[in-house]
């Protein structure tokens, strides 16, 4: 299986427009993350299934608990992404891939064990008065989402993107069918469609991982052994699912938009779908960064260290380090330009789009400043990726601490101000965390080479 | 490896500071350290064996004397190189000057103040307030530093190879210092080469305030010169692939600071015969420090092995010695083809351990089978000199590195007569060391090396003229009993070591 980048690299080098717009395709799908690919899967769901005329508050609740559950589980399975994903990425690197499957069982395991304790709480404590079907596809849901997001982890740190990809399309495709067929029986229906969608996901993407990687061990937990990089990466993983989500938390619990849905769980309509749009923008120039990322910057990446271990002169290895800065310093720029078009785009049709989803135009404002505030978000994702492509864990899991406090802090305080100020805590606390990871990122490049050597 | 249990006693006489020798690797120095021991019961002896990496050396191979009343190992280059990186490191730019000063003194070994440089490197690294290892390897400024110096001598060549050899010329200089610390303080400190054991030596006996005495073998920079063109030495730690000259030149002139320091600080400064003793002289021993002391042999143990059974016609003619290029087996070879030729019962035995280079002993049977000769030359692996002294006729050396053969001297004292390369202390040997020396006559033949028809037409001379043969013999048994018995030689180190503790007190 060839790295993503190759591929990458020669549909890029077909050289016309339909191999550009090929290779974006693919990057938008890979870099925007599964979770962004289900909560819009979900919304499409929504729409094919809706029955004209009648109330439709139970969708109002179907996605609201789609979201719950994708955020739990997300932060549940957060301490393995980072480190499991270096794990198997390491063991991909040294061509020891027979350790995949049982370590892959062996996180399994543990994700099954711990998300169902989650579970159980969230079905026990946010839950009351609900049916008894709904708390038990609930309950499963959230476990095989936790498996999802492991084996989609798994995947990527084997750069098995394609199946990734296809996996998800099949999957939520097959999850719209059956939503449809179930509709007659509202929330229930439309929860076990997702539940029977999230097992298939599950399924196919452990069924790549078995028939590529074959082992005659069963299980394994190597990966838990405690390595300094190791307890980094967990603690990165949690900070920052916990931070992506606080904003919405805070809104969701503490904002006087808060509307309560079923049970405890609760939405802020007026927040969460700009949140969602704005987000949405953020796809073009991610897709852009991790296209950049894998082509151009890694082969300078490459070549950097080539120089280094293969006995190049410090003027080679200089040569090679400014052209690794330059091509960092291009991408970030160009995602900002990127981002810069999307946000003029959303100052100016962003009044007829919240008019067209029948949200009330009024709140232009909170979308505007949601865009700028992923626009930030991207940046500092790039960032962030660049650090972890210099080994800088410590200094990344910092940034994702300060990210979180920053989002608690600052969009609390713009709850507390009025509703025009929504949205600024986000952009604030990502202003914050982008400038002082561009920092570090500065720095990290200024000593590289004595960090390398030294 | 497990940690033998060697005797620890504080209570020393005499320190042998020993470099990769006594007692986990065989060899001549190893033989003469424990030879000094084991003549000397009324000394208490300590060893410091300082080797490369502890999983190059193995099991102790030789006993321990009862003298011997302390003993520990040290290495300088261990397998994980690296000191503890600490959470903070305060830089210590005041220091900036005195090491670019240091480093520009000693760009020029033959130019350096001896006294001066060994005092500014107690100061910046053999003292607690000083240049620490964690400062050498963490510090801001020593990697600016070191960055600095390449684009100041040698900007062309790998950086990777140039950082990692920076690295490995400093760092065993805090492993001494640690081991400086932790070794007992004897009455007399006593090397056995210059290298960082003359190094250890020059400063503990000026730390401690105690004589130091300096005994060489060979020529340390000359082996280690060998041993980088050899590319064999280091060359996993530190030195990668591209190896070039720059780095063996830094190499070198380490070495060579290294030996001037030993030279200063060492008195006496101890050879084995005149021509190490003018190399010595050259490469900055003061001259009115040095003098020889060649190696001595047990003559009363060789000359029960004396035979007088000599059958001419039907020789025995041993080569006595490891069976590696340095000693050139294949000259031996080729040059007992052309005796052969002459006395088809001539006898060619090739005697030593076959274990350290396998391929050239294959190169020398296949030379031995291409040549017919499999009859004629056996190689025997090792045996017991004495056992071999009562069977041959003649002794031949075609080395082309000695320095003071002890093979040659034990078979002088059985009065076998030897055919030698020029090499070391050969002609000395052969012809005598000085005018009265040489009144004892000749005790064989010395040629250049590398020429197998001139030491054949020397072997057969002396095969072919009974008289010479006798003549031969009786000069070596003669110069053995005057100049290399081992008690006197023993009593020469026992005065030395008498005066100069006696001095120092």
């Amino acid at each position: 299986m060839a790295g993503i980048g190759f591929e990458l690299d020669n549909i890029l080098r077909r050289d016309t427009y339909s191999s550009l717009v090929h290779a974006y395709a693919y990057a938008i799908v890979i870099s925007s993350g599964p979770w962004l690919f289900s909560i819009a899967g979900i919304f499409i769901i929504t729409l094919v299934s809706k029955i004209p005329g009648a109330d439709n508050f139970w969708f109002v609740q179907f996605r609201t608990l789609v979201v719950y559950l994708i955020s739990i589980s997300l932060v549940t399975s957060s301490v393995m992404q980072y480190a499991f994903s270096r794990f198997i990425a390491d063991r991909f690197y040294e061509k020891k891939l027979e350790v995949v499957r049982p370590n892959y069982n062996g996180a399994c395991l543990v994700i099954i064990i711990f998300s169902s304790i989650v579970a159980l709480l969230f079905v026990y404590e946010f839950l009351p008065g609900v049916s008894i079907f709904t708390k038990i596809y609930t309950f499963l849901s959230l476990v095989s989402l936790s498996c999802v997001w492991l084996a989609t982890i798994s995947l990527s740190g084997l750069r098995a993107y394609k199946q990734v990809s296809i996996s998800f399309l099949i999957a939520y495709v097959f999850m719209a069918f059956i939503c449809y067929l179930l509709r007659d029986f509202l929330l229930n229906g439309l929860m076990l469609g997702f539940l029977l969608g999230q097992i298939l996901l599950f399924a196919m993407l452990s069924y790549t991982i078995y028939t590529q990687y074959h082992s005659t061990e069963k299980l394994d937990f190597s990966f838990t052994k405690h390595t300094e990089p190791m307890i980094w990466l967990v603690l990165a993983g949690l900070f920052y699912n916990m931070a992506i989500w606080a904003d919405k938390y805070l809104f969701w619990y503490t904002s006087p938009s808060k509307i309560n849905v079923i049970g405890h769980l609760n939405a802020s309509l007026i927040y969460d779908t700009p949140v969602f749009l704005a987000t949405l923008t953020s796809v073009f120039s991610m897709a852009f960064f991790f296209l950049h990322l894998e082509t151009t910057y890694m082969d300078h990446y490459k070549r950097l260290f080539q120089k280094v271990s293969g006995g190049g002169t410090l003027s080679e290895i200089y040569h090679s380090h400014n052209m690794l800065v330059s091509t960092s310093r291009y991408i970030i720029i160009s995602v900002l330009k990127i981002q810069g078009v999307l946000l003029l785009m959303g100052i100016f049709l962003g009044y007829a789009f919240l008019l067209y989803l029948k949200i009330d135009p009024y709140y232009i404002y909170i979308l505007n400043v949601l865009v700028l505030a992923l626009t930030l978000n991207v940046v500092y994702w790039a960032t962030i990726d660049l650090l972890f492509h210099l080994d800088k864990y410590k200094t990344t899991c910092c940034l994702h601490g300060l990210f979180l406090v920053s989002n608690i802090v600052f969009t609390d305080i713009s709850i507390r101000l009025n509703i025009f100020y929504y949205g600024y805590g986000l952009a604030a606390s990502l202003f914050v965390s982008s400038l002082t990871a561009l920092i570090c990122l500065h720095f990290a490049y200024k000593n590289l080479e004595y960090n390398t050597f030294v | 490896m497990t940690k033998r249990a060697f005797p620890k006693s504080d209570n020393v006489d005499i320190l042998l500071l020993l470099e990769g020798t006594y007692p986990f690797v065989s060899g001549g120095v190893s033989s003469w350290a424990y030879t000094l021991m084991l003549s000397m019961p009324q000394f208490r002896f300590g060893v410091v064996f300082l080797g490369g990496s502890e999983s190059l050396y193995d099991e102790p191979k030789y006993p321990f004397p009862d003298n011997l009343v302390y003993l520990d190992d040290f290495y300088l280059f261990p397998e994980f190189e690296r000191p503890h990186r600490p959470a903070f490191l305060k830089e210590k730019y005041y220091f900036y000057d005195e090491i670019t000063q240091l480093h520009s003194d000693c760009l020029d070994p033959f130019k350096i103040d001896s006294e001066k440089t060994i005092g500014d490197i107690e100061r910046l690294i053999f003292s607690e307030n000083g240049i620490s290892e964690q400062d050498f390897w963490y510090s801001r400024q020593s990697w600016d530093y070191t960055v600095e110096k390449y684009k100041e001598k040698c900007s062309d060549i790998s950086f990777i190879d140039y950082f990692w050899t920076v690295r490995g010329l400093h760092a065993p200089l805090w492993r001494l210092f640690d081991i400086s610390k932790k070794v007992p303080v004897p009455k007399l400190y006593h090397s056995a080469s210059t290298g960082y054991a003359g190094m250890l030596g020059s400063i503990l006996s000026r730390k401690h305030d105690k004589p130091f005495i300096l005994t060489e073998h060979g020529i340390y920079t000359k082996e280690r010169r060998i041993d980088l063109l050899q590319r064999n030495w280091l060359e996993d730690y530190y030195i990668r692939e591209a190896h070039t000259e720059y780095i063996n030149d830094r190499w070198i002139t380490l070495f060579e600071i290294l030996a001037r320091i030993s030279y200063s600080a060492a008195d006496p400064i101890i050879s084995l015969f005149g021509a190490y003793r003018d190399r010595q002289i050259d490469d900055g021993a003061p001259k009115n420090k040095t003098i020889i002391v060649p190696n001595g042999v047990d003559v009363d143990k060789f000359a029960a092995c004396e035979h007088h059974s000599h059958d001419l016609t039907k020789p025995v003619i041993a080569m006595v010695g490891r069976v590696v290029k340095i000693k050139d087996i294949k000259t031996f070879i080729r040059c007992m083809a052309v005796v052969i030729q002459k006395m088809p019962d001539a006898i060619g035995w090739i005697v030593g351990p076959e274990e350290t280079e396998p391929d050239y002993v294959e190169e020398c049977h296949e030379l031995i089978r291409i040549l017919k000769l499999e009859k004629n030359i056996h190689l025997m692996g090792t045996q017991k000199m004495e056992n071999i002294l009562k069977k041959i006729d003649l002794l031949v050396l075609s080395s082309i590195s000695e320095g003071q053969p002890l093979v040659v001297l034990e078979a002088f004292a059985a009065g076998i007569p030897t055919v030698l390369t020029d090499v070391g202390a050969c002609r000395e040997l052969v012809y005598g060391a000085n005018d009265e020396d040489a009144k004892l006559g000749q005790a064989g033949e010395v040629l250049p090396i590398s020429s197998p028809g001139k030491l054949a037409d020397a072997i057969l001379s002396l095969l072919t003229d009974p008289n010479f043969y006798q003549s031969a013999a009786k000069a070596a048994k003669a110069r053995a009993n005057t100049y290399y018995a081992l008690n006197d030689i023993t009593n020469i180190y026992k005065d030395l070591y008498l005066e100069k503790i006696e001095e120092a007190n």
